[in-house]
């Protein structure tokens, strides 16, 4: 390690104290930690906008949101969650470990790194603002359908902003992660050396490439239609509202991928390491996410299966839906082949993985059975969706995070986080997201539709336990802003290398904390 | 050409290569829906 510290203390080390040293960073630890708060951030105020809607509903009858209110709440919740909160998160883990991972210095544009998180803090305000406008928020779902996104106030404008705002940053990011990893790997890391982690980015940020500007148009079609006198989408001037819905998914199914994929990487990571063996089938790995990533790009109309359209085409949107299982199943496979036999222990990361893969399973299987067209048609529009993508999403993408955030504490801060509050923070997620969310299947099967305020006697008892779930999911998650900020401020020493059964760069070649400035000579990997 | 020069080449025809593609794909999308 003697090495190592003197990388850790031999450089220059020049930068602005203050608020300065945090706008004008160019330092990717910097920009991942402040992507990090920043989703965080956006995460509480999507929280606080679900606890709206969850007390709203924890009774029928209009309690405390007016129907148009409740509607903007579900807008941007939803919004907020999938590009200020999930994506930028990823986004901040990708600035911290990427380099790490590979053996790179830095990101490889690093004043467009600093130029893409700042420009996150401008939309999110433009999306929480739209609330104070006259005529409030986008209130036509997270979507944005037309004819309600072109009929909208000003708040649909701000949000249009808002999303090309945060396309662009998702693009320069993206553009930045895959030069990083194209060009400035150490020597002798080939592509079939790279972590797991590096791997799903690589593979996500060609997705963003591709499938970001197809939103940027959708949207700008949009912004021409309100204010331009186009019809892009206006049926009553020959325009196609069906045509909006077919670009938008274009989009938005990579999308749910663009969230997952870097969580299957972290998850990749994370089981290895306490499980104490190499991850079981890395190529086949690789393959997979790779599969996953195709595919995902030829299963877009299977969100709309009824708005009409050819029975062939029914059938090769269901059949290519349920083809992705097969890579999927191919990962959750090799985790627990990586799991089997293993010197497992089971630490708080290792705990939100294994949730991680039980729940996204069952996430998965909903998911299947929503790609069947006869149900589909039936549950279509129903809480049992709803349930589907919040275990994808939620006991998906965000048990991944939290994994990742108790697994990489150490390196980032130094500390180590309490172990017992980490494990009271797993078992209370866990109980509580499955309060909210498992019966949400039995209200969709029953009929309860999303985005209504009020709703049929038969579904109240359901409707309570669920809105039980949502506020203690939402208290634990201030726990989890405890035990980080404890960890920061006050957190026991962490040893130089506090998983013993880590193999990554980031791990055996540097300190805990990682040093401001990393691996300026690169590290040979063989 | 030294060894660090070559290597800014490369991360820039890599920017550019992908920043094409994203002007590429936006035009499409607006052309083909026109």
């Amino acid at each position: 390690m003697a090495a190592v510290h003197g990388d850790a203390h031999g450089h220059d080390d020049h930068h602005p104290s203050g608020i300065m040293r945090w706008v004008t960073t160019t330092n990717h630890k910097d920009i991942g930690t402040m992507y990090l708060w920043f989703s965080f951030t956006m995460f509480l105020i999507g929280g606080f906008l679900a606890m709206g809607i969850r007390a709203e509903l924890y009774q029928p009858g209009i309690q405390i949101l007016e129907p148009e209110l409740f509607n903007q709440f579900t807008t941007l919740h939803g919004l907020i969650m999938v590009f200020g909160a999930i994506m930028p998160a990823f986004v901040g883990f990708a600035n911290w470990q990427v380099p790490l991972m590979i053996g790179a210095p830095d990101m490889a544009f690093a004043r467009m790194n600093n130029w893409s998180f700042w420009l996150l803090p401008v939309a999110g305000t433009l999306l929480v603002g739209s609330f104070f406008v006259p005529g409030g928020a986008a209130a036509g779902g997270w979507t944005f359908y037309p004819p309600l996104s072109t009929q909208g106030g000003l708040g649909v404008d701000l949000m249009i902003f808002a999303v090309h705002i945060l396309g662009a940053s998702s693009i320069m990011g993206s553009i930045n992660i895959i030069t990083t990893i194209l060009n400035m790997r150490a020597p002798g890391m080939t592509l079939m050396k790279m972590p797991m982690f590096v791997w799903t980015w690589l593979i996500t940020a060609y997705l963003l490439v591709l499938v970001m500007p197809v939103l940027a148009g959708v949207v700008t079609m949009l912004l021409t239609d309100r204010h331009f006198g186009t019809s892009f989408f206006n049926a009553a001037g020959g325009g196609d509202p069906v045509m909006f819905q077919h670009i938008f998914w274009f989009f938005g199914h990579p999308e749910v991928y663009i969230m997952i994929l870097p969580a299957f990487g972290i998850v990749s990571e994370i089981i290895p390491t306490f499980s104490r063996k190499p991850l079981f089938g890395y190529s086949s790995m690789v393959y997979a996410t790779a599969s996953i990533a195709i595919l995902s790009c030829v299963v877009w109309a299977h969100h709309m299966f009824t708005a009409g359209m050819p029975t062939v085409g029914q059938l090769f949107f269901m059949y290519a839906t349920m083809l992705i299982a097969v890579p999927t199943g191919v990962k959750v496979f090799n985790w627990t082949a990586t799991m089997w036999r293993g010197s497992m222990t089971f630490e708080t990361p290792m705990l939100f993985a294994i949730g991680f893969i039980f729940l996204f399973v069952i996430g998965g299987f909903s998911g299947v059975i929503c790609a069947i067209v006869p149900i589909d048609i039936q549950v279509q529009d129903t809480y049992y969706v709803i349930a589907h993508f919040h275990y994808v999403l939620v006991s998906g993408a965000l048990f991944s995070l939290f994994a990742g955030v108790y697994y990489w504490l150490p390196k980032w801060t130094g500390n180590m986080y309490s172990e017992t509050l980490g494990k009271w923070h797993f078992w209370l997620s866990m109980f509580f997201f499955n309060l909210t969310f498992f019966v949400q299947h039995f209200l969709g099967l029953a009929g309860m539709p999303r985005r209504i305020p009020d709703y049929n006697l038969q579904f109240a008892d359901f409707n309570m336990i669920s809105s039980i779930g949502a506020f203690g999911f939402g208290l634990t998650q201030l726990l989890f802003l405890y035990i980080v900020i404890s960890c920061i401020r006050s957190g026991e020493k962490s040893p130089e290398k506090p998983w013993e059964g880590a193999t990554t760069l980031e791990w055996t070649h540097l300190p805990c904390p990682a040093p401001y400035h990393s691996f300026e000579k690169p590290p040979i990997v063989k | 050409m030294s060894q660090e020069t070559d290597k800014k080449r490369k991360k820039f025809v890599t920017a550019i290569i992908l920043f094409a593609t994203v002007v590429a794909i936006y035009i499409t999308v607006i052309l083909k829906v026109w």
